[in-house]
């Protein structure tokens, strides 16, 4: 289906710069409040599967390789992220970073660690909070969106094969959205303001509440397993009862008014061009209208996922893991890197729009920090992910450098690195050992 | 990591890393004796693990499985041999099948005596025997389980009466290990779907409950086409729009139902497969634009004469609506109905005297710079192989909301008071009381309580005050019932003061038991008559209980059944998820797939139906067929897009599931087939004997590799095998997809097969056609020479396995559980009966629902 008629088109908040008013908490000031408006902090992580392509520097498709050449300040982009060049400023590359917990672990099985850092003690899959969840709880109400999760194939996905980026502290998998049309009405399709809508988010508090009750009772007459199914649907109960809380301290202020016809609702993965770039439109948005400061995004899942054959929408055969596996084979590199290459334009270009959006006394990308990577980097090893920070040079980063670091380092401390630049009092997270080196 | 499983190779595996992972250090503490005794024939002798089995094994199975090498990562050393408490049972359960079907020790190895063996399967058996009745004593298993969105979406339709689309915002699920989506441990629920399904709940009872007058019908009618609807400037590069009949809806709801009747006829040459009609909704927001959506389509296959009225029906909110402002200079701002006509296969019929858009090229892009052009060209004369085929409309009628009573059935369900609503405070007590009572005993399945009740009524009284109306407080209190785990769970609560001492195994209740049969065969709520017997205590009476599931099946609601179950035992989800490359096959239409999928359900639903040997699955002399399908394949079939059953007169290719696309092209890279792939898919899926998934860090085969290029499949597969760390699981898997090499990527027979040679070969970098060669020698040393051959040995000499597989997926299906030592038994007596009776699959459903898995929590 061609879509012509949506691309391209800048996405415009119909009477722009629409003054979103929050709504007064107790103990926030007037002018903390506005300070918080104007200049709020943003974590946003997007992580794709399978890899890239690591060819050696004497490798005739040298020039394929996801990773630079050269160190430091002195290095040279390859093919691969040539896109982001405009924008190096505000972007770090990482090399050597990995999960130490999930090094081990199988090559497929690290989509769902990717921000949790956790192993998953094969048998007994147990996670943790993953970085995203961790930021949102305390960041907390600020906005009427804690935070969003998203992925191609939505929901969770099986365990190991996850479709989900985000964890809470209990390590649960969060179901990630992935329709457009629903990711936009979870943004702005939540009008409560009409009587009866009032009467309802009323009413919900106490159906939850009374559900709670009916969860507590049955408990006794079910075995230990079953419980922890209880547990799991109370804990979801109480997470809306909270939601129902935070949208009833919402209700007088005005859902900003936006136009749905500015992005391609209807895409899908069937045509991936326009898909990606509605999903990353959708996040775009979300930050720019402040409905949220946390945002994951999971292009494709280690598992049977539609996402694998993305790489035919730029007339590539095969299907992605066919591609990640070939990447060490002749010709394998140059193809791999050019569907890498399609995604770092995507970056690109969501990175530019954050870039070209001022806000405060600068634009929205100096506050957002926007985690890109993978947790594979040749296919099935789980060390050395290609990753890469962009954004955030009003919080103290530095930037436009390839650093690399060894396997001592684990990838948590740029976990904290990132929150201590949002602001967040945090010096430990998972594996962590202190923060990123030359980052700050 | 896959979850442990009865019978499952895969699991042999990855257990024996955990047990390395999670056992070494326990190890070193003193380990405490496991004594079995087993049975008549060594009555008397108690055997000891380190006395009698442990130097058998050592000696046995320790060079490949000890600690210098632990082949598939198993080391017997490591596995805990109490087995009764230990977490090594299902371990040792495939160990001892290893052994039982003289596979391990391989045959190369030095061989067990009589005596060395049967001391080593009796230890097995009766230690296992033990665990078995332990696991019954933890109760460690999930039966409770959420209700899938599938199961979800049936039951809010048959509770409330609305067909509307109720999982819309649900999540996709999960596949649990064992590939199922019922599996109540992997269902989760989480804060986005109790959002959902209070969302649903309210939606549904807006509509189920109505207040107010009788609202306005639109309607429409026409017998001659409004193309004045349509804009008339086509713009490049947009799909042409060029509908047969329009009819345009100036006003409509916004939401509701709708209906569309149509009366045609069709001029049909003799012979000639049948018109079909297809009806799509959409509007217009835009000049180049229209977005529509298909509701339906329908043979037609009445004489112009006598024409026939086709009806149809959808929600209109599932379809674009246009926005509140006409666009442009278009007055127009209603909905279409637009009608058009295409050939059995789905392609659009072509009319002489008509002019059409040609659509752009589809696959071959435009030059760099050049727009593409849409041309108007007029509709072929027809020919001797095209004569003329014509669908002549009569008349298309639209109408919405669709309403034959008033209030709609849905509400006089609910509210069956009617018009005798209570007049008095008290009578209204009673009332409201009566209706809660009712609905929530439906939505819980089961009687409710009176504390239960009481709840429901404080709440109503509650918020009675506040809401605009009585109707509106009573929807509220039912969408507290149906988000309560009472609702979306299937609870079997556990009666602890009853509990036997000898065994963990309690009994179903009659209304429990309804709820496992309905969500069984009807993936749905038990209808009223389950409800009843259930009541009178009757439904758990052998005779009963056989009577209703024969019932249940011959209800069409069991179609659910069939299509779920095929869905996800044959893993037919996979055919999205191959991208077909439109530069090797140009001509395949994606909407193949849904047909391929459903060739594959309708096959399973004539074997269970037609009271067919299961064994047809892996070879028959029949298929089914529709239009298209037969069409692709290349066949002689039936006329139109139904599926009919075919007799495969002399050639067999097509009988059987392997003969079918499905399996075909969802084991197919999009390019070539996957011999791998296939193989797998008929060790796990058809013989419950899967592989272990690939070791990390393994590289795949790439035919494009220097020491691969220019050979044909099969020798690149012997190359991959001779590598060391491929060849052991390997040897295993090739030998069953090589015969099926005469299928390429889309299921089309193929002589020969491409392969890609690199430029250093002779002859520089091409792609060249090598003859197939799809002769296979099995693990057991079978010679096979191609499909039928291997379809044939797969019946003749694999059906014990064969059908131990469907039992094990049938039942791990009907018991929405992964299954466990504890199910060995009935698996194993299941199985027995299900060969006795000839394979037939209704014959084993009747016996599962009565075997003591099926009727024990």
């Amino acid at each position: 289906m061609n879509k012509s008629w949506h691309l391209d088109r800048r996405t415009v908040l119909k009477g722009a710069g629409v003054a979103l008013a929050l709504p007064f908490f107790e103990g926030m000031s007037r002018s903390e409040e506005a300070k918080a408006v104007s200049q709020p902090k943003r974590i946003c992580s997007v992580m794709f599967p399978y890899g890239i392509a690591v060819p050696k520097d004497d490798h005739p498709e040298r020039d394929w390789g996801w990773f630079p050449r050269g160190e430091g300040k002195d290095y040279q982009l390859t093919n691969v992220l040539k896109p982001l060049e405009p924008l190096m400023d505000q972007v770090s590359i990482f090399g050597g970073l990995s999960h130490p917990n999930c090094r081990a672990m199988n090559g497929h099985d690290t989509g769902d660690t990717f921000l949790t850092a956790n192993n998953l003690e094969a048998g007994s899959y147990r996670n943790k909070i993953s970085l995203d969840q961790f930021v949102a709880l305390r960041f907390g109400d600020a906005t009427r969106i804690r935070s969003l999760t998203l992925s191609t194939d939505g929901g969770i996905g099986p365990r190991t094969r996850s479709t989900t980026l985000s964890y809470t502290p209990k390590g649960q998998p969060v179901p990630a959205l992935s329709e457009p049309k629903l990711i936009f009405q979870r943004l702005f399709g939540q009008d409560d303001a009409s009587q009866t809508d009032r009467r309802r988010l009323q009413n919900s508090a106490s159906i939850l509440d009374l559900v709670r009750d009916q969860s507590k009772s049955l408990r006794n007459n079910l075995g230990k397993p079953d419980q922890r199914k209880l547990d799991e649907f109370e804990t979801s109960v109480r997470e809306v009862e909270e939601r129902v809380e935070r949208s009833q301290r919402w209700l007088s202020v005005p859902l900003p008014d936006v136009d749905p016809s500015s992005i391609a609702l209807d895409a899908d993965p069937d045509g991936p061009k326009d898909y990606i770039r509605a999903i990353y439109d959708l996040m775009f948005l979300a930050f720019q209208t402040d409905m949220t400061r946390v945002a994951t995004y999971q292009i494709g899942s280690y598992g049977p996922t539609i996402a694998r054959t993305f790489p035919a929408c730029i007339g590539l055969p095969g299907n992605w893991h066919g591609l990640a596996h070939g990447a060490g084979k002749k010709g394998g590199a140059e193809q791999m890197g050019k569907f890498d290459q399609f995604l770092a334009q995507n970056l690109a270009r969501f990175l530019t729009r954050l870039q070209e959006s001022p806000e405060g006394d600068g634009t929205m990308l100096d506050r957002t920090l926007v985690l890109y990577g993978s947790s594979n980097s040749k296919t099935h090893q789980n060390r050395n992910y290609p990753l890469l920070l962009a954004g955030g040079s009003q919080l103290g980063l530095t930037h436009n450098q390839y650093l690399r670091f060894s396997e001592k380092t684990p990838m948590s401390n740029l976990f904290v690195s990132m929150m201590q630049a949002v602001g967040l009092e945090v010096d430990q997270f998972a594996d962590s050992t202190g923060t990123l080196s030359g980052l700050s | 990591m896959r979850e442990n499983r009865l019978s499952f190779l895969g699991s042999l595996f990855c257990f024996a890393v955990a047990v390395v992972i999670g056992l070494a250090d326990q190890l070193s503490v003193a380990v405490a004796e496991s004594v079995a005794t087993t049975d008549a024939a060594s009555a008397g002798e108690i055997l000891t693990f380190t006395r009698d089995v442990e130097p058998l094994l050592q000696k046995l199975c320790g060079d490949c499985h000890g600690a210098k090498k632990a082949k598939q990562d198993l080391q017997l050393s490591l596995l805990d041999h109490e087995l009764a408490n230990g977490n090594d049972a299902e371990t040792w359960q495939d160990v001892l099948d290893r052994v039982n079907l003289g596979e391990m020790p391989p045959p190369k190895a030095k061989q067990p005596t009589k005596a060395e063996r049967r001391i080593l399967v009796e230890w097995l058996t009766a230690g296992l025997r033990e665990a078995a009745k332990s696991k019954r004593h933890a109760a460690g298993r999930v039966v409770m389980r959420r209700l899938t969105r599938y199961e979800y979406q049936n039951t809010m339709r048959d509770l409330l009466g609305v067909e509307l689309n109720y999982a819309a915002e649900l999540p996709p699920e999960p596949l649990s290990p064992d590939g199922f989506l019922n599996n109540g441990a992997s269902l989760e629920m989480s804060p986005t779907q109790i959002e959902a399904f209070l969302k649903s709940a309210r939606l549904g009872l807006d509509e189920a409950i109505v207040s107010g007058d009788r609202p306005e019908v639109h309607r429409y009618q026409k017998e001659k086409t409004d193309v004045g609807r349509l804009p008339n400037k086509r713009v490049a590069g947009h799909e042409p729009v060029n509908p047969e009949f329009i009819l345009g809806v100036d006003t409509f709801p916004r939401r509701g139902e709708f209906e569309v009747r149509i009366q045609a006829g069709a001029i049909i040459p003799d012979g000639h497969d049948f018109p079909r009609l297809r009806l799509s909704m959409g509007c217009l927001p835009g000049i180049i634009h229209v977005p529509r959506k298909v509701v339906g389509e329908v043979d037609v296959r009445a004489s112009v004469e006598e024409p026939e009225t086709f009806v149809f029906r959808g929600r209109i909110e599932d379809f674009p609506q246009p926005g509140d402002v006409p666009f442009g200079n278009i007055d127009f701002n209603g909905m279409m109905v637009l009608v058009d006509f295409v050939d059995a296969g789905g392609k659009e019929l072509r009319y002489p005297g008509r002019t059409y858009a040609v659509p752009p090229p589809k696959k071959k892009p435009t030059p760099k710079g050049k727009k593409p052009t849409v041309a108007a060209y007029p509709a072929p004369p027809p020919t001797a192989e095209n004569p003329r085929l014509d669908i002549v409309i009569k008349s298309v009628e639209f109408e919405s909301p669709v309403i034959t009573a008033w209030p709609p059935k849905s509400h006089s369900q609910i509210l069956f008071a009617g018009d005798a609503k209570p007049q008095t405070p008290d009578d209204e007590k009673l009332y409201v009381q009566d209706v809660l009572g009712r609905f929530a005993a439906r939505a819980f399945r089961r009687p409710v309580s009176a504390d239960e009740l009481r709840a429901m009524i404080e709440f109503f009284e509650a918020i009675r005050s506040e809401s605009s109306s009585f109707e509106e407080a009573m929807r509220e209190t039912l969408a507290l019932v149906l988000v309560s785990p009472h609702f979306l769970y299937i609870v079997e609560t556990r009666d602890e003061p009853t509990l036997p001492k000898q065994s963990g195994k309690q009994p179903l209740g009659d209304f429990e038991l309804a709820s496992r049969l309905s969500y069984f065969l009807w993936s749905s709520m038990p209808d009223d008559r389950l409800f009843d017997l259930a009541k009178e205590q009757e439904l758990s009476k052998p005779q009963i209980l056989e009577q209703e599931v024969r019932r249940m099946l011959s209800d069409d609601r069991s179609t659910e059944f069939v299509t779920r179950f095929a869905d996800q035992w044959f893993d037919l989800a996979a055919l999205d998820r191959v991208a077909v490359n439109p530069e090797f096959y140009p001509e395949f239409d994606n909407g193949l797939k849904l047909q391929m999928a459903a060739q594959t359900r309708e096959f399973l639903a004539e074997v269970l139906r037609s009271k067919e040997s299961c064994l047809d699955l892996l070879d028959s002399d029949w298929t089914v067929l529709n239009r298209s399908l037969a069409m692709h394949y290349g066949m002689t079939g039936p006329r139109s897009s139904k599926f009919e059953r075919v007799a495969l007169r002399g050639d067999q290719r097509r009988g059987g599931l392997l003969g079918q696309g499905a399996f075909l092209l969802s084991n197919s890279d999009g390019q070539q087939p996957h011999p791998i792939k296939r193989a797998v898919w008929i060790l796990d899926r058809l013989l419950d004997s899967p592989p272990a998934p690939p070791p990390p860090d393994v590289p795949e085969l790439d035919s494009e590799s220097p020491g691969l290029a220019g050979l044909s499949l099969k020798e690149q597969l012997a190359a991959h095998r001779d590598k060391e760390a491929c060849g052991n699981c390997h040897r295993g898997i090739d030998p069953w997809g090589v015969p099926l090499e005469n299928f390429n990527a889309v299921g089309l027979w193929q002589e020969t097969s491409a392969v890609r040679r690199d430029g250093k070969a002779k002859g520089g970098k091409k792609t060249v056609g090598v003859p197939v060669d799809a002769s296979s020698i099995l693990p057991d040393g079978t010679k096979i020479d191609g499909l039928n051959e291997l379809k044939k040995y797969l019946r003749e000499n694999r059906r014990e396995l064969f059908a131990r597989a469907v039992v094990t997926r049938l039942t791990a299906y009907a018991l929405g559980r992964s299954l466990d030592l504890g199910d060995r038994r009935t698996i194993d007596e299941l199985t027995s009966v299900f060969i006795e009776s000839d394979f037939r699959l209704n014959q084993l459903i009747v016996s599962l629902v009565s075997s003591e898995s099926f009727l024990t929590k």
